[in-house]
């Protein structure tokens, strides 16, 4: 599994930083398990179309398991630490 | 983009598809020769199409028109001319503006006040810009409708109790031309800043002034006006002078056939369809639990609706699920005006604006309230 960031900006709206990107989940059993692991605000919109993870320091949406936002981030090495704890 | 049919409901931010007259007037344009607007010797479309702008909003020769790129260059033209005699020349508007308005106030460093206009009563809301006048106020700027909530907003009023004052009053029609009946002169408006690509279904890259005479506009961009080329100096001519360089020969052929097409009669048959397809939506979606939407009241309101769901971000849910499950094109987010979002209470997420169009069909409309049901049922 690996992840790739096609762009970061400041979050408009929020004073905050932006990340989107793109994932590549070779095994969903595994990605799932991470991702409940990790998060326990998980809304999972018509069987992963959107996921939405709600935290504090920030909102992290997935859409169809191939491409995610990460906004209201407080900080870009936030999104990093994140993204490779779930997907390296 | 899916091959699947599109659903566009995005028409408050450029209508779709354009009329068929616009599309064969600029097919025509690439078959035949075409000159460029006051510099090719020949018939000069620039003049039948201020005239035909003069007509079209009722106004006399009072007024004249400048052929700008966009509304927004528009209202920097007219905001830039109003402060630069004083710098202390002060400007009122409203929280129910678009950033064209807000960001050249702070860009020029204006001063200006903004008034708390939408959460009044309305019979009390032109009193909320009375209050804030003072004597160095040298205009009142404000929209003649929201691109966000579609309320149309009772201009003339305003208007009527500033004739006489020596105050300028401009009003925004981008969301309101070809849709309602704008008379410059029922308005009592000094000045409209609209663009040829909304409701007038023309091309995007056309705007205009429509302004009184006895008003100094000057430009924010200089260059080649066609005239006077004698002289270095940018002519102190009105509107030549604020229409530097080679105008969007297009964009003025597709306004021009706009502006014929959008009659009377069809402005009122559009509206009464459009009026029937936001009472459509607005009373499927009462059925749906945790939708709430923000629209004008009949008869005072365009055919904008701006969406909520409960907990759920518009621009990373709602938006992308309408998209991706139903080809829906939509707007989410602010809409550049977030001091009325502040009003609605949808600040700083916003909100989902579907914006109809006579193109809009109620099968359309039903797929997505089927959607919301889904996202609701979550």
């Amino acid at each position: 599994m690996n992840y790739s960031i096609r762009k970061q900006e400041p979050c408009a709206d929020y004073g905050k930083v932006t990340l989107e990107g793109n994932l590549n989940i070779e095994d969903k059993v595994t990605f799932y398990k991470n991702l409940n692991n990790t998060f326990s605000d998980i809304t999972n919109i018509s069987n992963g179309k959107i996921i939405i993870i709600k935290n504090p320091d920030f909102d992290f949406y997935i859409y169809d398991e191939n491409r995610f936002v990460m906004s209201k981030l407080t900080s870009i090495e936030l999104g990093n630490e994140i993204l490779n704890k779930l997907f390296i | 983009m899916d091959s699947k049919k599109v659903i566009y409901l995005d028409n408050a931010a450029t209508t779709w598809p354009k009329l068929k007259e616009v599309k064969k007037i600029v097919n025509d344009y690439f078959e035949t020769c075409c000159t460029s607007p006051g510099r090719t010797n020949g018939n000069d479309i620039t003049t039948e199409i201020r005239q035909k702008l003069l007509d079209y909003f009722d106004a006399n020769s009072d007024y004249s028109v400048a052929l700008v790129p966009s509304a927004t260059i528009g209202m920097n033209i007219v905001i830039k001319s109003i402060i630069s005699e004083n710098k202390s020349n002060h400007i009122i508007t409203t929280n129910c503006e678009h950033h064209c308005v807000y960001r050249p106030l702070i860009g020029y460093d204006t001063s200006y006040d903004i008034v708390d206009y939408l959460n009044n009563k309305q019979e009390e809301q032109p009193n909320k810009i009375f209050e804030k006048i003072n004597k160095n106020t040298k205009a009142v700027i404000m929209n003649h409708g929201s691109n966000v909530t579609g309320d149309i907003f009772n201009v003339k009023k305003i208007g009527e109790n500033l004739r006489g004052k020596n105050i300028i009053f401009v009003v925004d029609i981008s969301q309101t031309a070809g849709f309602e009946d704008i008379s410059i002169k029922n308005l009592n408006a000094d000045i409209l800043i609209g663009s040829a690509h909304k409701h007038l279904y023309g091309l995007s890259g056309i705007g205009y002034i429509i302004y009184r005479k006895s008003i100094k506009l000057k430009p924010i961009y200089y260059g080649g006006t066609g005239k006077l080329s004698s002289s270095i100096k940018q002519p102190e001519v009105l509107p030549d002078m604020l229409e530097s360089g080679t105008a969007n020969i297009v964009g003025l052929l597709s306004l021009k056939k706009s502006l014929e097409v959008m009659n009377q009669k069809k402005r009122k048959q559009i509206r009464e369809y459009e009026n029937n397809l936001v009472n459509y939506f607005i009373n499927n979606c009462k059925e749906i639990k945790g939708v709430k939407t923000f629209s004008g009241k009949e008869g005072k309101r365009t055919g904008v609706i701006s969406v909520c769901i409960k907990n759920l971000d518009p621009t990373y849910v709602v938006a992308p699920y309408l998209s991706s499950q139903g080809n829906v094109l939509v707007r989410a987010g602010l809409h550049c005006a977030p001091l009325i979002h502040k009003a609605i209470n949808t600040f700083p997420e916003g909100t989902v604006r579907l914006s109809v169009s006579h193109n809009t069909t109620k099968e359309e409309l039903d797929i997505v309230i089927k959607l919301l049901k889904e996202l609701c049922e979550e």
